[in-house]
């Protein structure tokens, strides 16, 4: 394989997008671990792509807009407290379709079967990834607000110490965890924050991995407050498109975690071990 | 993610306007701009969200909307005709990721305003919003292998105009 074309597809793989299933991507991938000037080039590579995307997450909303969207919202009498239902539960969408010409009705009938037969012939059903369990288990906005939260993420407490870490969530109304994940201590935290979503707090804790290899976020969440949600009580991986996390419950401390690593699945089962 | 249906508007506006925003800045650099384009996502999504028949995708339609509305404001063609260029191993030193590291977020989007469209707006979702390729695919709607190829394209084409700066 060319050099060129090596480097081409190390600059577009990335871990979770299934990309290892081509033959040409896994040899890619193969020859880079073993050249170590194509290994360095790949780490640079993930270097420059982690810099340039914290560079970009820097952009912040202005103060204010939320509420302006919500205020406009209300002059056109939508309901803040209420989404508009799917379409599949939408009342009208159920209207019964009134066929009076049955010829019709199974001449489209046989043309649909047709259509979904041939469809399935080309397209088999995926299979579904054994290792992610379903997203949706965990959700009800737990999974969401901590995947907005690490997409913008700026926490504006800075500590020196482990102990300041624990000060300053409490005396900010934030669950404190009892410990971080990994066995990291808490002096490896560089910053954390409590922000408060839809009346909910979140604690969130930066550290580093015990290797000081990549940087890891902790979301910390009151269990409480979201009753139905189910939740592992071990760390399990979540996946949707690109994201990917670890959540699991801690239910004497009423908490829910979830974590995040800059450097995806791979780190967070290393440091999980799972 | 999660079953958004069981998610309301409010929850809805808290969890997807920042990064909503920040898709929206990166694509006009203009912060009134951006917020309208933001603001009047959700408003469309209040008249037409029941439309969407997969909640799980509630994330890509919030994009998707945000992006043809930013077409339609703009009154830009969507077809586009990418410049077939090819891809040269471009410089991947210590001296560009310390030129990345010294950028300020408004320069990281200054950088990606120099680049050709065609390779702005994937490389806008694949720093900015971490979303699958698929997704990108399906905001921007066009195919994965484009997503890829242009990404591949767009990195090298970006990286090419840090180096020359470092190089002045």
């Amino acid at each position: 394989m060319e050099r060129q074309r090596i480097v081409e597809i190390l600059e577009t793989y990335r871990p979770g997008e299934g990309l290892e299933s081509d033959p040409e991507v896994r040899q890619a991938l193969e020859l880079a671990a073993q050249d170590p000037e194509l290994s360095q080039l790949r780490r640079q590579i993930e270097e420059f792509d982690d810099i340039f995307a914290a560079k970009l997450q820097q952009v912040e909303a202005p103060s204010g807009l939320q509420e302006a969207i919500l205020a406009a919202a209300g002059q056109r009498n939508v309901n803040v407290s209420e989404a508009p239902s799917p379409a599949d539960h939408n009342p009208e969408s159920r209207k019964i379709i009134q066929w009076f010409y049955p010829a019709s009705f199974a001449a489209a009938a046989a043309i649909i079967i047709l259509l979904a037969l041939s469809f399935t012939y080309w397209n088999p059903p995926a299979r579904p990834d054994q290792s992610a369990p379903a997203l949706a288990g965990v959700g009800t906005g737990v999974l969401e607000t901590a995947e907005s939260l690490y997409a913008s993420l700026r926490p504006s407490y800075r500590p020196d110490r482990g102990e300041d870490v624990i000060a300053y969530l409490r005396s900010n109304g934030g669950a404190v965890p009892v410990s971080l994940p990994g066995g990291v201590a808490f002096d490896q935290s560089f910053a954390c924050d409590v922000v408060e979503v839809n009346g909910n707090k979140v604690s969130i804790i930066c550290f580093m991995a015990p290797d000081n290899s990549r940087t890891m976020h902790l979301f910390t969440f009151k269990r409480s407050a979201f009753p139905n949600c189910k939740v592992p009580a071990k760390p399990a991986i979540q996946k949707d498109g690109k994201s990917c996390c670890a959540a699991w419950e801690d239910p004497d401390q009423d908490q829910v975690h979830v974590l995040y690593s800059d450097k995806g699945e791979q780190n967070l089962r290393q440091i999980l071990d799972i | 993610m999660a079953d958004d249906s069981d998610i309301s508007f409010e929850t809805l506006v808290a969890t997807y306007y920042q990064p909503l925003y920040k898709f929206a800045y990166s694509l006009t650099k203009s912060p009134d701009d951006a917020g309208d384009l933001t603001q009047q996502t959700f408003l469309i999504w209040a008249e037409k969200g029941h439309t969407l028949r997969d909640p799980s995708k509630a994330k890509s339609w919030l994009f998707t909307s945000l992006y043809r509305e930013f077409l339609r404001v703009h009154r830009r063609s969507k077809t586009v005709t990418p410049v077939d260029q090819e891809i040269l191993e471009t410089r991947q030193d210590s001296s560009l990721i310390e030129a990345a590291r010294q950028l300020e977020g408004n320069e990281a989007i200054e950088a990606l305003h120099e680049l050709d469209e065609v390779y702005r707006e994937p490389l806008i979702l694949f720093y900015m919003e971490n979303l699958a390729y698929k997704e990108i695919a399906e905001i921007l709607d066009i195919p994965i292998g484009t997503v890829m190829s242009r990404l591949a394209r767009g990195k090298s084409q970006l990286k090419d105009k840090l180096s020359s700066k470092i190089l002045k």
